[in-house]
Formats: structure tokens, sequence, C-alpha cells
């Protein structure tokens, strides 16, 4: 990779890490996230900063950042837009929703029907409205990242699997360290840092940095390794799904994107195999028995890397 | 990186306890005397108390294990006293291996792994050794209450297993539930395992005496009690020959020519008769005299000129059941060499009794002539010839009748009992059953009309009866019928050579054999052969007997020396064996069939062989599973600060070029692919110019970490 885009990673990296402190795996795997054109869950206990990190993206990017924070009485109508009578002209205009933004943050998805949620289903995979019968494009580029609290469980609408899929990597943050709690306690005292953020990046540069990614050669072998990985949980029998092509080919972009911010203009088996859990585990289900016999799908993906031989 | 500051794993708490337990279960059957396992109990607490653990790798281990092996050799061999308990172990054996499980439990304790989360595990499962060692034997009632204490522990020790390696990040609700949930399964298994342990244990203990029995009769004779045993019994008419049974050995037969002299050999005899039933029984024979504890060796008739040529039998008794000795009439000597005292009251014609456990052998000596009154042909005194004349007093007088009409005109006693055996065998015939109809049974048998079929007992009771109704005293016998060959020189007694006869009184010689059971009733008319199966469990048992008998042959010496030269090299052959699948954890974990170099360059795949056997050569394989990079990080992890850093340093700096040049487009970039090759030629050649480190620590094949 050149060194502008080296320049531009480290621009939005020291940038988002002046907010979100001591998460650089996470902001990392984010931005890797952002640059294979995949949208984001940030799944963890309230509090621990995702609205903030997913705040701190978008003010990052010049671009049009949008939040829909998710309620029961949500409409679809309410995320994609409608048209209204304007008694003013006597015609119907089209009002644009949330989702027609360069960064959507989606909060607390999982409190909305699952009406909702599949509104949402559409534009992410998509990245078109279809409106009245009309096709509306959204602003490229259109990156999603939603937010859901895993530990509430009543009124939450769990995400269904199809949509689930369409994510293509789930973040935990988990709490900061001592450190770094102190320092986030110290930095707020005067105001919120999210509030000096400034954009470091156009919305042209991310798109260029997209078309770049996908240079980054990926070997044969290197490919092997990601359907072998996947072919192995396929295989699994404690699994009542197994992993989607739409997930190796997640699994692929990322592992193009990491080694592009990396600095590489080819891809490590390393890659991958960092990769596996955050991109694969939200994408496998457990059967009954495997989940009450205590197996998580982290486990089951490292299983599999355990058992898959890595390409040299 | 430094890890002496770092804060040590501890084991569980509830995998501390099981160790305990199973420690303690150790002292208990050990009956207190293993002070070892005191030390081990505080040794495991002290984990939790000091923060040093012997790294992996360390000789100080093997130190600790040998040094451990030799105190608990010593320390096992203080027994305070001799358990008789059925166990597979003898007492001292429990403990030492008792001892030596707990003290490799203690090394596992001890040890440090690092990212090992099996460390637990390993401890539950040496902690289960140790307990089961502890437990074997059935006798100890603290079992009763450790056992479901230990199972207890057991489970929770596994329970924390398993939380240790969950996924520490996780929180969601689902898993939450789901742990719920299984922490609900686990309970319920905590009750279900203590119900069926105690369902188990009660069961057990209600079965001990069969079990006890199975263990004895797999290890020994599978044995026949209750048929054996009847044979000391009082003989009682009935519908049918109680005796005569299985095919089970009773007695084996060795001598020159095999066995020669009289087939019947005599166990026991009997003179008063009432109602069917011939006495007296063993209640009323203890209290005859003299019935006294006597030497090895009875009275023998040795030096006696009359003997002449004896032949020497040598008879081992091979059922269990019952405590007679087996002998002919005329024996001159019964020789117990190895077996413990006897009971005889010769007055009474025997029986001869012996407390010893079969396998046991006796000598008999039986003299070649067989009109030799041996040892248990007793004198006639007028007191028992009142006992051996004695006729029931409600006997039919046609029976006596009947004896006058079939002894007519013979005067000597050798006639009366010519005729009365030929009457019998000619007006009867044999039957293994008969109905005797009411009233005294032999009356019955003898006045029948037409006469009745019947077994040996009727027709020894009968010839006795009619002989004492003519005055000629006799009694009843019981015993064996030896006809059986069983190899050269050998002869073989089952339970179904039991025979009934009888013997009578000739004045002015002895005592003489009568048996007028019809030849088609005697045990040598056999009409079924010996089952193949039975002859191949017979010769299983042989070949276990001849173990056995080369064992107690053996010098406590001996048999220590087989045992520890088997034990070290047991030992010795496993610590070969791991080594062995430690060294190949690398090759071992290849899949076959699948190159991990597909698709690569020969000239790279050459050099990442090289660098593989660079890896090898310097004790760390790299597994298949892992990359080059994560395995070199770990490896850089946990070498200790004195190991030179080179190695490394040089491994991360070819790894970086090979990756570029396998994955990346270095080889197509001529003048730099040129460049990279011979750099990578000569960063193994300096890998491989530096001395092969083994003694490095070797990464375990854990939980994967990123590579930075």
């Amino acid at each position: 990779m050149n060194s502008q885009f080296a320049a531009q990673v480290s621009r939005i990296e020291t940038n988002l890490a002046r907010v979100i402190r001591g998460k650089t795996e996470s902001i990392r795997l984010l931005l890797t996230a952002l640059l294979a054109a995949g949208h984001t869950l940030l799944e963890d206990v309230p509090g621990t900063g995702k609205t903030t990190l997913a705040k701190s993206l978008a003010r990052s990017i010049d671009g049009e950042f949008r939040r829909i924070q998710f309620t029961p009485d949500l409409l679809p109508a309410d995320i994609t837009g409608s048209s209204f009578y304007s008694p003013k002209e006597g015609t119907f205009s089209f009002r644009e929703g949330p989702v027609f933004a360069n960064v959507v943050l989606a909060d607390e998805i999982n409190r909305t029907s699952p009406r909702t949620q599949s509104a949402l289903l559409e534009v992410m995979s998509e990245n078109q409205v279809t409106i009245e019968g009309r096709r509306r494009d959204l602003p490229q580029p259109f990156f999603v990242v939603a937010t859901q609290n895993p530990s509430d469980y009543h009124g939450t609408y769990p995400l269904p699997e199809a949509q689930l899929d369409r994510f293509m990597v789930r973040i935990t943050l988990g709490y900061p360290d001592m450190d770094h709690e102190m320092e986030i306690l110290y930095s707020q005292n005067d105001g919120h840092p999210l509030d000096d953020l400034d954009p470091v990046l156009t919305t042209a540069e991310v798109l260029s940095m997209q078309e770049q990614i996908r240079t980054v050669r990926v070997d044969r072998a290197i490919a092997e390794y990601i359907l072998r990985l996947i072919e192995r949980t396929r295989a699994d029998s404690r699994l009542r799904l197994g992993i989607s092509p739409r997930g190796s080919l997640a699994l692929y972009r990322m592992s193009q994107s990491r080694a592009a911010i990396e600095g590489r203009d080819f891809v490590l088996p390393d890659d991958v195999r960092a990769l596996a859990v955050p991109v694969l585990a939200h994408r496998v289900l457990l059967d009954t028995k495997a989940r009450y016999g205590g197996a998580l799908p982290q486990t089951i993906i490292e299983e599999a890397m355990d058992k898959t031989p890595v390409p040299r | 990186m430094n890890e002496k500051t770092e804060q040590m794993p501890r084991l569980p708490w509830a995998v501390t306890l099981s160790g305990v337990i199973s420690l303690g279960a150790l002292l208990l059957t050990g009956h207190g005397a293993v002070p070892l396992a005191y030390v081990y109990v505080a040794a495991l607490i002290a984990t939790y108390f000091i923060n040093a653990r012997i790294e992996n790798g360390s000789p100080v281990r093997w130190f600790v294990r040998v040094a451990l092996l030799g105190i608990a050799y010593a320390s096992s061999r203080i027994i305070d006293a001799s358990s008789s308990d059925f166990a597979l172990l003898q007492p001292w054996a429990r403990n030492f291996f008792g001892l030596v499980y707990g003290g490799e439990m203690l090394v596992q304790a001890w040890r440090y792994v690092p990212g090992n989360p099996r460390a637990p595990l390993v401890v539950l499962f040496l902690s289960g050794f140790v307990f089961l060692t502890a437990c074997n034997t059935f006798e100890d009632t603290n079992i009763r209450f450790l056992a479901p204490l230990y199972v207890l522990s057991l489970l929770l020790g596994l329970r924390s297993y398993n939380n240790q390696t969950r996924f520490a990040g996780e929180t969601s609700e689902r898993s939450r539930r789901a742990t719920t949930i299984s922490a609900r399964m686990r309970a319920g298994a905590v009750c279900l395992a203590l119900l069926s342990g105690l369902v188990g244990f009660r069961t057990f203990n209600q079965y001990r005496g069969d079990i006890t029995d199975w263990g004895n009769n797999l290890l020994g004779q599978r044995l026949e009690r209750f048929e054996t045993s009847l044979m000391a019994e009082q003989p009682s008419l009935g519908q049918s020959f109680g005796l005569r049974g299985s095919p089970v050995r009773v007695l084996r037969l060795t001598g020159t020519e095999g066995y020669a002299g009289d087939p019947h050999l005599r166990g026991m005899s009997f003179d008063t008769y009432t109602d069917g039933t011939w006495g007296p029984g063993v209640r009323e024979r203890a209290n005859l005299t003299p019935n006294v504890e006597s030497d090895l060796r009875l009275p023998t008739g040795v030096g006696n000129p009359l003997i002449g040529v004896t032949t020497v039998v040598q008879v081992t008794r091979l059922a269990r059941g019952n405590p007679l000795i087996y002998a002919p009439l005329n024996v001159s000597e019964v020789d117990l060499a190895d077996a413990e005292k006897i009971r005889w009251a010769p007055e009474y014609g025997g029986p001869i009794r012996t407390p010893a456990a079969p396998p046991f052998t006796y000598t008999l000596s039986i003299p070649a002539n067989e009109n030799i009154q041996g040892i248990l042909a007793e004198k006639m005194t007028p007191e028992s010839r009142k006992r051996y004349m004695d006729v029931p007093k409600k006997l039919d007088p046609k029976v006596r009748k009947l004896a006058r009409s079939i002894v007519a005109d013979a005067k000597r006693p050798r006639d009366k009992i010519d005729n009365v055996v030929a009457y019998l065998m000619t007006h009867h015939q044999y039957s293994l059953t008969i109905d005797p109809g009411p009233g005294d049974p032999v009356t019955n048998f003898l006045l029948s009309n037409p006469p009745k079929d019947a077994h040996c007992e009727y027709f020894a009771a009968s010839a006795a009866l009619l002989l004492r109704c003519v005055g000629v005293p006799t009694r009843y016998v019981t015993g064996y019928y030896v006809h059986e060959g069983d190899g050269p020189n050998t002869s073989i007694v089952r339970q179904r050579d039991a025979h009934a006869w009888a013997e009578a009184w000739v004045n002015g010689f002895g005592w003489v054999t009568v048996d007028a059971t019809p030849g088609s009733g005697r045990p040598d008319f056999q009409p079924e052969p010996i089952a193949k199966a039975q002859a191949f469990w017979e010769r299983i048992q042989d070949a276990f007997q001849s173990v056995r008998d080369w064992l107690g042959d053996l010098k406590p010496e001996q048999i220590n020396l087989i045992v520890g030269s088997l034990t070290i090299s047991t030992l010795v052959g496993g610590a070969i064996y791991l080594l062995i699948r430690r060294r190949q954890t690398g090759q071992a974990e290849r899949v076959p069939g699948y190159d991990a170099y597909a698709g690569a360059d020969e000239r790279l795949a050459a050099l990442a062989g090289r660098f593989e056997q660079e890896l090898v050569r310097h004790g760390q394989p790299s597994p298949q599973n892992r990359t080059w990079q994560e395995h070199l990080s770990s490896v850089a992890n946990h070498a200790s600060e004195d190991q030179p850093q080179t190695m490394i340093t040089l491994a991360r700096r070819f790894i970086s070029l090979y990756e570029r040049a396998r994955f990346g487009t270095l080889l197509r970039e001529t003048e730099d692919a040129v460049a990279a090759m011979d750099e990578m030629q000569d960063l193994l050649t300096q890998m491989e110019a530096l001395p092969a480190d083994t003694g490095g620590r070797r990464p375990t094949k854990g939980t994967l970490t990123t590579a930075a």
C-alpha cells in the first residue's frame, strides 16, 4: 500500500483514539470493516462507549451522519423516508429518511420490531431504498454501525439470523482497564472530547480507500485456508447453521482490509486468523444441546482454527 | 517478559479438595501408616500460599518425582496390620501406588505451564487414581462416607474447570441463561450421582460375599461349594442321588501308573441308620472322642513287613466346600505335607478333616496288596461292633427274612457278602431316580414287587442293612470312585464321580469294601463325556494354577524384584513414550494428505522445509495449526532471559521475507526476488550454524494468540 493510504489510516486512528481510550483493537476492527465496505454490529453492555465510538467515526469522516434511536414504535417509513403531500405546491414530495447518510448509527437496534429491523435489511445489503416502487440510491460510502445491548432481555427483539449475517463484523468493546478509565475520567472534565473532533477524511477518500483494498493480493492458498475454515464450521455437528458464502466473502474482504491497514499488499494467514472470530462468530447458530452444554460460537470458531492446518 | 512477578495460577478449590479427600482415603485405608500422605496434603494446600511454581521443563520436577518415588516406596512398607480384605493389591502395594499417584498429583499441582487450562483436569484425574487405589478394599467403612464426598468434589472440580475454559468476554443473555440451566442440570447430576452412589454402595455391600466369591473363583477354582459341601453331610436316602453332580474337578491323583489301587476313595463312614438317614451327623461327631487336633502325619504302618510294596500317590484337592481328606480303605499313610492340622476320630472310621484351603496336596501310601488293613481300618471293639450291628427296631421283619433267605446256607462272612451283593445286583437295576414311597425307603426298596430301580445309596444302604441282619458288621461309606485318566500317571476325580458303598467286617481278616451297585450305576459308566467347553475351562484353570504355584514358590525378594522391575520399566517406558510424543507434536498434528506448501514456488518450499527443520532442531517444532509468526511469538514469550535471542531474531527476519515471497508479489519483482532468495539462504545458513538449543521453553498448544 502506498504511503498516502498509510497516512490516512493513521490519521483516522489517532482521531478515534483521542475519544475512545485503550480500545485500539476495536477501533482497528471498526476501521477494517469501514474500509471493507461492511456494516458493523457493536455489541456490549451499556456505557462501554459503543455510541461514542460510532459517533466519533462518523465525525472523523467529512460526510453525512445520522443517528436512529430504535424504539418499539419505530416504523419502516421512519427509517427509509416517505412521500408527503405539500398543499402549497399541490404535489407529493419525498422526504428522505435517516438512512440517507454516509454513516448511520442504528442505536439499540434490538429494541425495535422485526418489521422495522427488516426494513434496514434491504438498505444494508443493497445500498438502496425502494419507496413507493421507486428506487433511490443511497449516498456513497454507506456505513451502518448498529449497537445492541445483549444483557437486556425485556422488550427486545433479538436480531434474526438473516440480519446478523448482513453485518460484516461483530465487535465487543469490553470494559476499559483501570489506567484508561482514569484517562476517560480526566479527559471528560472540561467537556466531551467528541465535541472537539474534526473530520480527517473526506467521503471521496474513503471510497478510494475502499477501492484500493480490492487490489490487495490474496494467494490461492489463503483463499483455500478461508474455505477450509468455513467448511469445518459447516461440518460441525454442534452447529445448526454453518457459515454462508456471504461469510466467506466477508472474511476474504476483511482480510484484505486488515492487510492494507497493516501496510501490506498481500494477505497473510495471520490476517484470516485474527479476523475469524469477529467476522464469523455471530454468523453461526448453535444447536440447543450445544448451547445448553455451554459451548460458545467463539470457541467453535477457535476450535475450527485449531484443527485446520495453516498454509505456509 | 518477566514471569517471576506475575500471579501464579492456582487450582480451583474443588480440585484441591478432591486431592485432599483422595489422600485422606489413602490415609484411612493405610491405617494411618503412610505419613507421607500428610506431607502431600500440606504441600497441596501450600500451593495457595506460595507464589512459586516449578517451571515447565525444569529438572527440579524430575528430581522431585524420583525423590518422591523413593520415599513412597520406603514409607509404603510401613504397615501395621495385615489386612485380609479382598483387594486387588496387597496393603503395602496399595500404599505404594497411592503414594506414587499422589506424588504425581502434587508435581502437577506445582507445575507451571503457561496458558495451560488443563492443569486442574490432570490433577483431578490423578486424584481419581489415588482415590481408587485407596478404595481398593471392600472392608473399610470410611469409604462409605468418603465416596460421596469425593464424587461431589470431583463434580465441582469439573465444573470449575469448565468455567475456567469459558471465554471470558462473553456476557450475552443467552449464554447466561444457558449457564443457569446447565448449573441446574449439574446440580441435578450431583444429586443423581450421590443417589446412585448410595444405591450402588448398598447393593454392593449386600452382595459383597457373592462378589468376593466370584473374585475368588476367577482367581482360583470355579467351585460348586454347595455340591461338594454335601459330601460332608449326612446322607439321606431320597428320590435322586443328591451327591451326583457336575463335572467340577474335585481331586487330582498323580502317582506311578496313575491310580491302580482300590477305586473307592472314602470320605465319611456312617453306622447308625434311622428312617432313611445315616448318622452320626457332623454335629454329633464333633462330640465324639477322640477328636483332637493331630499331627500332619497319621499313625503309619511303616515298618510293618506285611504292608510290602506301596504306591505313593499325590492327591491334590482342587474344589472347596468340604473339609474331608479322601483315601482308599487300605491306605497305610496319609501325609499332609504342607496342609494344616487335621482332625480325626479313628474309631469311627474317619472322616479325616482339615481346615486347609484348596488347592493343597497330600500324599497317600497305598499298599499294592489290597487286603492290607490300612490306618482307616481300625480294629473292631465290642463297643463299635454294637454300633455296626445296629438294625432299626422298626425295620420290617420281612427284611430280616429276606436277608436270611438271600444268605441261605452260607456260613462264612465272605460268602454272605457275596450272596447279598449278587442278590442286589441281579434283582434290582440302576436308576438315578426312585420313588421310595411312604415309610422306610430301604424297606420299600427291598420288598418292592416288581423290584424297584434305585441309585447307589439304596444299594449301599440295603447291602449294609441286609448284612447286619445276618450278623456281619457293616458301615455305610460315601466318597468318590476313581476311574478317569487325565494324561500320563494322572487321574482326575469329578463331583459326578461321587459314590456310596458299604464296608463289612470279616472276622479274622478285617474291613472289606462292599459295592453292591450294578455296573451301569458305577461312576465309571458315564453316558456323557466331558464337554469341550469344560475341558477348555479346566485347561485355563490349570494354567492359572501353575502361575500361582510358580509365584508361590518365589521368595519375597524375588517378588519384590519382579514387581519393582515391572514398575520401573512401565514408568520408564511411559516417560519415553511421552518424550517421543512431545518431540513429535510438530509432526503429529499433520493432517494426512494436506500440503501446506500447495501452490508455493519450489525453491520457496525447499527453504520452508529447511526452516522447519531448524525449528525442530532448536526444540521448537511448529504446530501445523498455527502460523510461524504466532509460533515464534509464543516461543519468544516463554523464552527465559538467558536464552539467546539470536535464533528468534533470525527466524523473524526469515519469516517476514518468506511471507512476502509466498503470499505477496516479491517473486515477480525479479531483482528483489534474487536478493531476497539470497538473504533467506543466508539467514538459514546462520541459523544452522547456531548450536541446537533443546533445553528451550516449549510453548504449549493452547489458546491461539493473535500475532501482534
